[in-house]
């Protein structure tokens, strides 16, 4: 399991306690987890795991609040897993209101966040995007950066070579 | 010298549109119109490399403020992995290459729209930080990653 999916051993150690026929997706996604880097492919596997081996084929499943049939969930499947990338598909499932079957393992994550820095993101989630903007930008003179009108570079590596050669260290620009 | 103001956002996206640019917010600037709270100094953008979208790039940048020598549009209209404006009405970085992501069109697929703003999704963000390296970068990394963890559990209408 990596650092970027702690919420999903919970989440799925919850869902098979609450829903034992889908203790089989959480044992596969529990099993394939160490070739994930995100949790939004476990998701999309968990929902596969749940189309295939469902045993409730015509019944109303536990999914998405109890409202999605698994004739539905297997067409869900198949847009998921066409999705272009993990974040169409977070998005995707967070359209269709996935996100709020796990309120208490999201509440979990949230708990792994030092509370001052999510009071920052909730207190800025308050904020228009205008104000935000008026707050974030603050110009100060840097300098030989800030010596020259125009600077263009071949490749991202040149430049970073140029920063490493010119700036000065205590800007931050070198690589670490 | 002046903060870059909300105002001169709105411009660039709406010269940007109107010469039908295909970028995107990145950086820092990406992560703040996602709603990251933190300061930087100029705005950064990932453009699409073509030709064509080069020339309408720089059609928009004129029609801006940005004073373009020949050589300065020839370069633009190149695609240069990296490019640094500081001659027009704010300074802008333009990134045709930048770290840590393989394709525009991957990034364009799954990008936000704030406020039709289009913005780099927040990995791209932190994947581009995280190649980049940056001694800068591994402090505000932290606190990025941190952030990520709290937009992506937002429902999708309060995110953009």
């Amino acid at each position: 399991m990596t650092r970027e999916t702690p919420f999903i051993p919970r989440a799925t150690e919850t869902i098979a306690r609450e829903s034992p026929f889908i203790a089989r997706a959480a044992a596969t996604i529990m099993r394939e987890s160490r070739f994930m880097t995100r949790e939004t492919p476990f998701i999309a596997r968990a929902t596969a795991t749940i189309a295939r081996e469902s045993p409730f084929t015509k019944r109303e499943t536990p999914l998405f609040g109890g409202k999605t049939r698994l004739s539905q969930e297997n067409a869900l499947f198949l847009e998921l897993k066409e999705a272009s990338s993990p974040a169409v598909l977070s998005n995707r499932l967070s359209d269709i209101g996935f996100g709020y079957r796990l309120p208490a393992e999201m509440s979990a994550e949230n708990s792994q966040i030092p509370s001052e820095w999510l009071e920052e993101f909730e207190a800025a989630a308050k904020r228009p995007l205008k104000e935000r903007w008026r707050y974030a930008f603050i110009k100060t003179y840097k300098p030989v950066m800030d010596d020259a009108d125009f600077r263009s570079f071949e490749t991202m590596e040149e430049y970073r070579r140029w920063c490493a050669e010119n700036l000065p260290r205590w800007l931050g620009y070198a690589r670490v | 010298m002046r903060a870059f103001e909300y105002r001169q956002a709105e411009e660039i996206r709406e010269a940007l549109k109107h010469h039908n640019v295909r970028y995107l917010f990145i950086g820092k600037s990406g992560a703040i119109l996602l709603g990251f709270p933190d300061t930087t100094q100029d705005a950064d953008l990932f453009v699409d490399w073509s030709a064509e979208n080069g020339r309408a790039l720089v059609a928009a940048l004129r029609e801006l403020g940005f004073d373009l020598s020949d050589l300065q549009v020839t370069e633009i209209e190149r695609g240069k992995d990296f490019i640094q404006l500081k001659n027009g009405p704010f300074d802008l970085d333009l990134k045709f290459a930048p770290d840590g992501i393989e394709r525009f069109e991957d990034a364009w697929d799954r990008r936000v729209e704030v406020e039709d703003f289009p913005v780099c999704h927040i990995d791209d963000i932190i994947a581009s930080k995280e190649a980049a390296g940056r001694e800068r970068d591994r402090e505000s990394l932290p606190r990025l990653r941190a952030f990520r963890d709290y937009w992506i559990q937002q429902p999708k209408r309060i995110r953009s």
